[in-house]
């Protein structure tokens, strides 16, 4: 099962202290996607017919399912940059 | 199951021994045997992140640096993108990918052939650098 990052935490370090710490519900965002997706759905169709013939339904179908996997595959990642007293740190849950 | 197990079991089924007399000779026939094979390439550790670090240390003796951790399900995702480049521009992307050496249709590629090529970047590590800083690829 796939699913789209949920969190996100930003950490800023200054002279070795946590000078913020943000939790970023990313989740919270969900449902106004779905809508949207779900709103959006019928367009594809039309694209289909716009771009027959010009060798491009295949990605017209597939953007959405691919763009969808590519967001949902950034779960995972972390960044840190900057020393121990210093620094960001960014995770994605 | 082997011939020797079979037989085992059939002499318990039909009370030629007791079922403690079975377990004994089983694992008599359990020590004789080879050790188990080694594990198939799909069953082994497939990486999941790429990480990449470096660092170095500054005038003061402070280290600094970054540190990044890639899923490689967001490489995948990437690779998969490709389906989304016109048909029509597919030959003119595979004609320089062949002027640059990179032979074959990479837009062919399926699915098993783009997971093989990730587990086969699992021994992949690359280590740079000096006694102030360096540089660190590997996969894990």
């Amino acid at each position: 099962m796939i699913w789209p990052p949920s969190m996100v935490r930003v950490r800023i370090y200054e002279n070795g202290r946590r000078k913020l710490n943000l939790w970023l519900p990313v989740c919270v965002l969900w449902p106004p996607v779905i809508l949207i997706a779900l709103l959006l759905a019928p367009a594809p169709v039309a694209v289909l017919w716009l771009a027959a013939g010009k060798g491009r339904r295949r990605g017209a179908v597939m953007a959405g399912p691919l763009l969808f996997r590519l967001f949902c595959a950034i779960r995972g990642f972390y960044f840190e940059a900057g020393n121990p007293g210093n620094g960001i740190r960014m995770a994605v849950y | 199951m082997t011939e020797e197990v079979k037989r085992v079991l059939e002499m318990v089924a039909v009370g030629k021994i007791t079922v403690d007399e079975g377990e004994r000779l089983l694992a008599a026939f359990g020590a004789g045997q080879s050790a188990p094979p080694p594990p198939a390439e799909a069953e082994r550790s497939v990486p999941r992140f790429l990480k990449m670090e470096a660092g170095s240390t500054d005038k003061n003796g402070k280290d600094e640096g970054f540190r990044m951790r890639v899923p490689l399900d967001l490489l995948r995702a990437g690779i998969k993108m490709r389906a989304l480049i016109p048909e029509t521009k597919r030959d003119k992307i595979n004609e320089k990918l062949r002027k640059k050496g990179i032979a074959g249709d990479v837009f062919e590629m399926s699915d098993d052939q783009i997971e093989t090529l990730i587990r086969s970047l699992g021994e992949l590590e690359i280590e740079a650098g000096d006694g102030e800083g360096g540089f660190r690829l590997y996969l894990e």
